[in-house]
């Protein structure tokens, strides 16, 4: 009994933070891209006018569309994620997004990175380092809300 | 000094409340019963109850912050935000009982720290 769930283990580690990592980049990506696709789309509404004009002028703008497809595909890849890694691994890890927003601003937008910014930059790369290097699950700890399906 | 008091009450609100949705989601995605795309469908089907939840959370996240960005200065208000990742890490660890490390904490740490320069300026 034990024997086996070593050996299922065992083999599924290094390939399970493989893909960890791959699902972290996307949600990584669409936190970047969201704000920008939802301000666009947001200034592309009339001005004024109240909620009977500003309604149908949602259903009508595709870039609203383009915003809840990215809504819903963040929600699953996050919950593959979470399906495999603690919430307090993946979670602040996905401060990296506040890197790629500002290296794209500076790339695209030619906005200028104070030292204090690079700084802030480099503090964040090198906690989100420190946090890659622990566990990305927790083992071992019994789950009585598991019920019947936890392992004997 | 009112509106600001209320502002600081609204984004530390917000970022505690986004934390407790991560948390739901991740208490449904528990009960999915395979790792993987599907996780997020098995969730919905199993855990309706926590994933409407974490959904709601995120609602009214958006809405205090959006609150709070309205009160304060962005430049107070994105920073604090960052209060999440220490809400994640504490109510992780007390309800899901995820050990949360020294390491892990260091980490979390210096994050914030991070944000806070990036954000203030």
């Amino acid at each position: 009994m034990t024997v086996g769930t070593l050996e299922m283990k065992q083999p599924v580690l290094p390939h399970c933070k493989r893909s960890i990592w791959l699902g972290l980049g996307v949600a990584v990506a669409l936190d970047t891209v969201m704000p920008l696709v939802w301000k666009a789309a947001v200034m592309r509404l009339p001005a004024g006018g109240g909620l009977g004009r500003m309604l149908p002028a949602v259903l009508h703008e595709p870039l609203f569309a383009l915003v809840l497809v990215i809504f819903l595909t963040q929600f699953f890849n996050w919950m593959t994620v979470l399906s495999k890694s603690d919430v307090s691994y993946a979670q602040p890890i996905t401060a990296l997004s506040y890197v790629s927003v500002t290296a794209l601003s500076a790339l695209l937008f030619g906005e200028h990175i104070s030292l204090l910014r690079g700084l802030g930059v480099g503090l964040i790369l090198a906690g989100v380092c420190l946090v890659s290097t622990t566990p990305h699950k927790t083992t071992g700890v019994p789950r009585s809300r598991l019920g019947p399906e936890a392992k004997p | 000094m009112n509106t600001i008091l209320i502002g600081w009450v609204s984004i530390v609100s917000s970022s505690l409340i986004e934390a407790v949705g991560h948390l739901a989601f991740k208490r449904a995605v528990d009960d999915a019963s395979s790792a993987g795309p599907l996780a997020g469908f098995q969730a919905i089907l199993r855990s309706p109850r926590w994933i409407g939840f974490g959904a709601l959370c995120f609602v009214a996240e958006g809405l205090l912050f959006s609150v709070s960005l309205r009160l304060l200065d962005v430049s107070i208000a994105f920073p604090a935000g960052a209060l999440t990742f220490v809400g994640v890490a504490l109510f992780s660890r007390l309800w899901l009982h995820e050990v949360v490390g020294l390491r892990r904490w260091l980490g979390i740490l210096l994050i914030l720290t991070g944000i806070v320069l990036v954000g203030a300026n």
